[in-house]
């Protein structure tokens, strides 16, 4: 049977690799908008796969942590792009898109199971006997 | 120290599911660049379909030659009002 805890890191890493995999695809088209968003996009979705691939092979706070920054940075940022647009990046304000919407709403899921791992629980237990 | 009690997803399963990710993202996005360039085009068009006076006035003539036809009403017409309003088309060199 699956855990809470094992289905929130599922969660996770899914959520991690489909939004790697949604920036890598927008590359192109931001890179004709300009390079600073297009390279953004690239650097986004490399600390994505990477993020995605490193929850894969072992589970620590600083990873959860890490992927949690990243999200939430993701979505600041998608917020600002919406509304007042983001200095160098994107400086004028994007217009609304299903497919942001989506992979938004992914990483919110993200952002959700990586908070909750984090908190204390079964997924990260000292060792009876041992001192704080 | 940490604890895990079951095996997270595969590397490979989580690959397939960015290549996946990514596929259906490019098919949204060309899906909306093509409709976008298909509006482009339609309006692009517009503007090619306008023709001068001497062009409609040659068309006529060719008419005439090839079907052995007199003008019609309307093809005399057509071409008394763009020369009576000059202005609202494009005068050919």
């Amino acid at each position: 049977m699956i855990t809470r805890a094992a289905l929130q890191r599922d969660l996770l890493i899914v959520a991690c690799a489909v939004s790697a995999g949604i920036h890598a695809a927008l590359v192109p088209e931001h890179l004709e908008e300009g390079r600073p968003a297009g390279v953004a996009f690239a650097v986004s979705a490399v600390l994505l796969a990477a993020a995605s691939a490193a929850l894969t092979r072992s589970l620590s706070p600083a990873l959860l942590a890490g992927a949690a920054a990243l999200l939430v940075g993701l979505i600041v940022t998608y917020l600002l792009a919406v509304t007042t647009g983001v200095p160098v990046l994107h400086p004028e304000v994007e217009a609304v898109e299903g497919l942001a919407l989506f992979t938004k709403a992914v990483e919110v899921v993200g952002v959700g199971a990586a908070v909750a791992l984090l908190e204390p629980g079964p997924m990260f237990t000292r060792p009876k006997g041992t001192l704080a | 120290m940490k604890t895990t009690t079951q095996r997270p997803i595969p590397l490979a399963l989580t690959a397939l599911v960015a290549f996946f990710s990514a596929l259906a993202a490019l098919a949204v996005t060309n899906g909306h660049d093509a409709h976008a360039h298909g509006i482009d085009h339609h309006h692009a068009g517009a503007p090619a379909a306008a023709i001068t006076a001497k062009q409609l006035a040659l068309r006529n003539e060719m008419r005439v030659l090839a079907a052995g036809t007199p003008l019609t009403m309307a093809d005399t017409l057509s071409t008394g009002i763009i020369k009576q309003f000059p202005m609202r088309f494009r005068t050919g060199a």
